[in-house]
């Protein structure tokens, strides 16, 4: 994977988004649960401050759901990177499902709040977090 | 014995049997991730009160990379009012993709397919919502998560 995500970081040029790659989108879970593992970049001009989460199965299967934390481990869970490195990740979670569900695996950046001095006057902000999931499959 | 360096020479001048039969073959293969992300130009967007007091709005961009099969989501909007404040409704636009003005409910766009690079305006408002037709004065804010799902 680490020589794909260079064309990665190509197709995705001047976009500032940060990405979760995943190569491999089928699991199965062994003793009771799943590992993936997956890389995570951004190309913004400055080092930035990511989350990563995993997301369960939503209204359909191409929806993100709730964000799962029950047995969910995330190492590194929250970390800074320069642009264009990519950081390796473990994401584990126990699993016993009876059918081939879906799972997102999701990295969010949350853009630093600024606040403004209005002098009483109505005024407003509207602060915009972007998040970039890839959904991966658990089978029985 | 005058012999021996006319045939070592011959020996070394005809072709060799091994590299006249060598034949080489290229092959190269690869797999591209497939990914998706959506990204802000940047930090807040202000949004700035109209002429006749009932609206902020403010404007902002965005950008879609995707080289697969993606959808969209944004999140239920999440609203800070002043105290006391008259009721007012918040709306976030990304242009041509998807938009929400819920408190409660998330909102998609439709499955996309293929490889897309988009780029679009964020339309972002707070209107009022009551019978004074006025936003109350004070400081306003919306926060909502964009979701770029690569399926």
């Amino acid at each position: 994977m680490r020589r794909l995500l260079p064309l990665a970081l190509l197709l995705s040029g001047q976009a500032l988004a940060q990405t979760a790659f995943l190569d491999q989108r089928e699991f199965s879970a062994r003793n009771g649960v799943v590992r993936v593992k997956l890389m995570v970049s951004h190309a913004r001009q400055q080092a930035a401050e990511l989350s990563v989460r995993l997301k369960g199965p939503g209204k359909d299967r191409d929806t993100p759901g709730e964000i799962l934390t029950d047995g969910v481990s995330i190492v590194p869970r929250q970390f800074k990177i320069p642009p264009n490195k990519a950081r390796r990740l473990m994401i584990t979670f126990p699993s016993n499902v009876s059918t081939r569900t879906p799972y997102f695996a999701c990295v969010i950046y949350q853009p630093p709040v600024e606040r403004a001095d209005r002098n009483g006057s109505a005024g407003g902000s509207m602060l915009l977090a972007t998040e970039s999931c890839s959904r991966f499959w658990v089978n029985p | 014995m005058r012999i021996l360096p006319t045939l070592i020479a011959a020996a070394l001048a005809a072709p060799t049997p091994l590299l006249a039969a060598t034949s080489t073959d290229i092959e190269a293969k690869g797999s591209a991730a497939t990914f998706c992300n959506i990204s802000s130009d940047g930090g807040p967007i202000s949004m700035v009160l109209s002429a006749n007091g009932d609206k902020l709005s403010g404007e902002g961009s965005y950008s879609l990379v995707s080289n697969g099969n993606a959808k969209v989501t944004l999140s239920a909007v999440n609203q800070t009012s002043p105290n006391g404040a008259g009721a007012s409704t918040p709306s976030i636009v990304l242009a041509d993709l998807v938009s929400n003005n819920s408190s409660s409910a998330a909102a998609a766009s439709n499955n996309s397919g293929g490889a897309i690079r988009k780029q679009g305006a964020i339309n972002t408002s707070i209107t009022e919502n009551n019978s004074a037709k006025l936003l109350s004065a004070g400081d306003y804010a919306l926060k909502a998560t964009a979701t770029c799902t690569s399926l």
